[in-house]
């Protein structure tokens, strides 16, 4: 049992009061009559309506006493813990991007601290608790600690931020953490999470963020693609403003429906831009969403060997892809190739594999023995399915047929493209941080290549190789792991974050992984040589995270889960019971025994 | 004490009284004619004939003489001696009961004198206090109305025995009891003996407003203001049921009794004054006579 507010408790006076007050009541007043004559025939009746006189009284003062100390419950703000008192409770404090809103004051990271602070300080020594934090993933920081303190001093150190978590992965985790299924599961933040007590402290769903600022160079000039995401249950007018470099551009006031999102084009950016700022110019909970960034990369084009004795089809899907420089090599004439970013191996695989760059292997000879793959043979005309690899990515419906292919043993290592029931027809792999793909069929002996799916299959396959290259992939969620790649005669890397901390690279790998992405903003990235003379300058911009359809789901917007709080329920309960008390004691202050009534308990002349 | 039989308390007597009665006979001609032309009715006095006079009286001789209407007034009609049995115990002293009580005591007098009747007064509690016997005349109803009126209401009520010291020897004549009868009243016991003595009773019975329907405003500790006894009620509905139907069952009682003895029995709420008694009086008379 807890109280809230101890002084509610002064509202106990008012039952020695109730006490006093039926005893000093003035009984009976005394009055002259003409005779008591008739009044004498009655006594003994009379002593029958005095007993059931005494009988409400006694009831009444009885449940005057009770509704006296359920107000002062009420007022006390008493609630049950007593069946608490051992059980583990795993508290979990939301510290996502969102939670960084200032629709509650200060914002919602410090009005959740707080609650889930006093919520803790509230509970009996020794509560086993569990501390679960939820940034990008669910983070355990405690587990069945008895020392409240600890708890209580790590969530003060909490900061909100600059990601949004799976609910799945809070689930898993706490089935993980709740492995007796005896925990109570305490929510304090934005959300809700089904099945836990929820604290709920966002008080406004009015929020729209710029989910996404894409750069796209069209002849001579530089379009930017800007979308934006309205978290409101109302639709509503924004105005969005572009610049390039920091330098204003234009102004555009952008139609976005409720819970729905919207893009517009801003075109004619001059083609020098390095970076472009997008920004909301109206006012919101959350600021920090009202800005993105998008890198011009300015790229050089994508180096491609392509060794095959010829395919048609795919030289020109690579083609159709643009910016790109493709050196076709016949096989017979292979020597040892390097400073190619993508290799790709048809028919043909040479013995040794090029160290840089990623590797793509098309219909590898069946006798070529690979670290990274176990040929089974060929198989014909094999019921295939696809997986969700990033390659098959709106690739619904496969409707193209496969002659013929090599069926691959599965590897623990390897990630399945194309399955069948004998094994893997096409799968990815990483070897010393370089990606492979391999196919087990040649494109020639599929009708894959008259099928619309074709040109968006070889894009997907580009991009995915060309993934960790940090030239093509610019824009990053904070906390990514973000990959540099170190030119030939680089001797020092440098990135300069958003607060302008200067972060030294001395890894001598190639990428170099740099592992400080977590302020929202622009990074520069410098490359020098040996003599410290400047190689090259590069950007890649962290911007904020956009929330997911399940997470949105999740929020205050439609807060239509469970929403359970035991201590509110309770004094629910109270509340209730004190309704009932005050409807018996107005039944029993009106209840007047009629002629029937009387006459049935024998007490009518 | 204060004044209670008014100017125009007795204007409303006057009025009234030459449609009051009070015989021992029923002179309803049309009922009782052939009986009542016997030879002991004897002839005693004219009078001046009044609206609401059997016709069946009026002496057409006198008419033809004199060019007025009289009517022939009987023997046996004069005759009919009234005994006024007046309750002043203390329980009468309360509401308006006293005034009542007196004032319908002044009726029953001022319509007895009025018929050329003796009137005997007796005021009692448990004995008799005063009594004023065989007055006539207009005279004497000043006289009986000063002594009720002058007359302390004490003690408590013993009706059977004022009766039983009043009435010496057997002649007939008009019992009036006026009294609230909240004591033991013995009342089958004294009908029993007036009938015995060849006496019409009429019973007043003088209740207030707070004995008809007790007002409990609370819980209340009745003192009996007679005998000072004590009583603890308490204010409920329950209560309140209870005296009700114990009042019920009282009336009804003596009502039966009444109604065993042939006696005229008439309850009277005293809040509403004596005026309207009156002419509830003068009403059942005419319809059903006394």
């Amino acid at each position: 049992m807890g109280i809230s507010n101890y002084w509610g408790l002064l509202s106990l006076l008012a039952v020695p009061a109730i006490i006093i007050l039926y005893m000093l009541r003035p009984r009976h007043q005394i009055r002259e009559v003409a005779s008591n004559y008739l009044w004498q025939t009655i006594v003994e009746k009379l002593e029958h309506a005095r007993k059931i006189e005494k009988l409400k009284k006694n009831i009444l003062l009885l449940l005057d006493i009770l509704i006296a100390l359920l107000i002062a419950a009420l007022l006390a703000g008493i609630y049950l813990n007593a069946t608490q008192l051992s059980k583990h409770q795993i508290v979990i404090v939301d510290a996502s991007f969102s939670m960084h809103a200032s629709d509650v004051s200060p914002n919602r990271m410090a009005k959740a601290k707080q609650m889930a602070v006093d919520y803790i300080e509230k509970l009996p020594v020794q509560t086993p608790l569990s501390l679960l934090v939820l940034n990008d993933t669910p983070s355990l920081i405690y587990q069945r600690e008895n020392n409240k303190n600890l708890v209580v001093n790590a969530i003060e150190q909490l900061e909100a931020g600059y990601n949004y978590y799976r609910v799945d992965d809070v689930y898993r985790q706490i089935e993980l953490i709740n492995d007796n299924a005896d925990a109570l599961v305490v929510y304090f933040g934005d959300k809700t999470i089904e099945g836990a007590n929820n604290y709920q402290v966002a008080q406004s769903d009015g929020n729209v963020a710029i989910s996404k600022v894409v750069n796209k160079q069209i002849g001579q000039s530089l379009s930017t693609l800007v979308v934006i995401n309205n978290q409101s249950s109302k639709d509503l007018e924004v105005p969005v403003s572009i610049y390039s470099d920091e330098q204003y551009i234009t102004t555009k006031s952008i139609t976005v429906r409720a819970k729905e999102q919207a893009s517009s084009v801003f075109e004619d950016l001059p083609l020098d831009t390095k970076i472009v700022k997008a920004t909301l110019d109206n006012d919101d909970i959350l600021a920090l969403d009202n800005v993105a960034y998008g890198v011009n990369a300015m790229q050089d084009e994508l180096k491609i060997a392509y060794v095959s004795k010829g395919n048609l089809f795919l030289e020109k899907a690579l083609k159709a892809r643009g910016a790109t420089h493709i050196s076709k090599i016949d096989p017979a004439d292979y020597v040892a190739l390097s400073d190619y970013q993508l290799y790709i191996f048809e028919g043909f695989v040479p013995a040794v594999l090029p160290s840089g760059g990623s590797i793509w292997l098309i219909d590898p000879p069946e006798q070529t023995a690979l670290d990274f793959a176990v040929t089974a043979g060929y198989i014909k005309q094999p019921d295939y399915q696809l997986s969700d690899h990033p390659i098959n990515r709106f690739i619904d419906q496969p409707t193209f047929g496969i002659a013929m292919s090599q069926v691959y043993t599965a590897q623990a290592d390897n990630q399945p493209i194309i399955t069948a029931k004998q094994g893997d027809l096409a799968f990815s792999t990483a070897l010393n941080a370089q990606k492979i793909v391999v196919f087990g069929f040649d494109f020639r002996y599929t009708d894959l290549p008259l099928e619309i799916d074709f040109p968006v299959m070889i894009n997907n396959i580009i991009s995915y190789l060309q993934a960790d290259d940090m030239l093509d992939n610019t824009s990053f969620s904070s906390g990514s792991s973000v990959p540099i790649r170190r030119l030939a005669s680089t001797e020092k890397i440098e990135v300069i974050d958003p607060t302008d901390q200067n972060w030294p690279l001395s890894s001598q790998t190639n990428p170099v992984i740099f592992d400080g992405s977590t302020a929202l903003g622009v990074y520069q990235i410098n490359q020098y040589a040996a003599d410290d003379n400047a190689l090259t300058t590069g950007y890649f911009v962290v911007n904020p995270p956009v929330i997911d359809t399940a997470e949105q789901a999740n929020t205050l917007a439609n807060n239509g889960g469970t929403h359970y709080q035991t201590k509110d329920d309770l004094l629910l309960y109270l509340g209730l019971a004190l309704l009932v008390l005050l409807l018996i004691e107005l039944l029993i202050r009106c209840f007047k025994p009629n002629a029937k009534w009387l006459a049935k308990k024998g007490r009518v002349v | 004490m204060d004044k209670v039989v008014t100017a125009d308390y007795i204007r409303l007597l006057q009025r009234v009284s030459l449609h009051l009665k009070l015989t021992l006979k029923n002179n309803k001609l049309g009922k009782k004619r052939s009986s009542s032309k016997g030879s002991s009715v004897e002839f005693s006095d004219y009078r001046e004939y009044i609206p609401g006079d059997d016709y069946r009286r009026i002496d057409w001789n006198a008419l033809a003489r004199f060019e007025k209407v009289f009517i022939k007034l009987y023997m046996d009609e004069q005759e009919s001696p009234v005994t006024i049995f007046l309750d002043q115990s203390r329980s009468m002293d309360f509401a308006k009961k006293r005034e009542v009580s007196i004032k319908i005591a002044a009726l029953f007098a001022f319509a007895s004198l009025a018929d050329y009747d003796t009137v005997t007064t007796v005021l009692h509690n448990d004995h008799i206090t005063e009594r004023l016997a065989g007055v006539r005349g207009s005279t004497g109803f000043s006289r009986i109305v000063a002594a009720c009126e002058r007359t302390k209401y004490s003690g408590a009520s013993n009706l059977a025995s004022v009766i039983k010291a009043n009435f010496k020897t057997r002649s007939q004549g008009i019992s009036v009891i006026i009294s609230d009868l909240l004591f033991d009243h013995q009342l089958d016991e004294i009908l029993s003996y007036l009938h015995f003595h060849k006496q019409k009773v009429i019973i007043c019975h003088v209740l207030s407003a707070e004995e008809l329907t007790p007002n409990l405003t609370a819980h209340h500790r009745l003192l009996d203001s007679e005998n000072q006894s004590e009583i603890d009620v308490d204010q409920s509905e329950e209560t309140q049921q209870i005296y009700q139907e114990a009042l019920n069952h009282y009336l009804a009682d003596i009502k039966g009794h009444c109604e065993r003895y042939h006696a005229n029995y008439f309850l009277v709420n005293a809040l509403h004054g004596a005026e309207p008694f009156v002419y509830q009086l003068t009403k059942h008379n005419m319809e059903k006579g006394l």
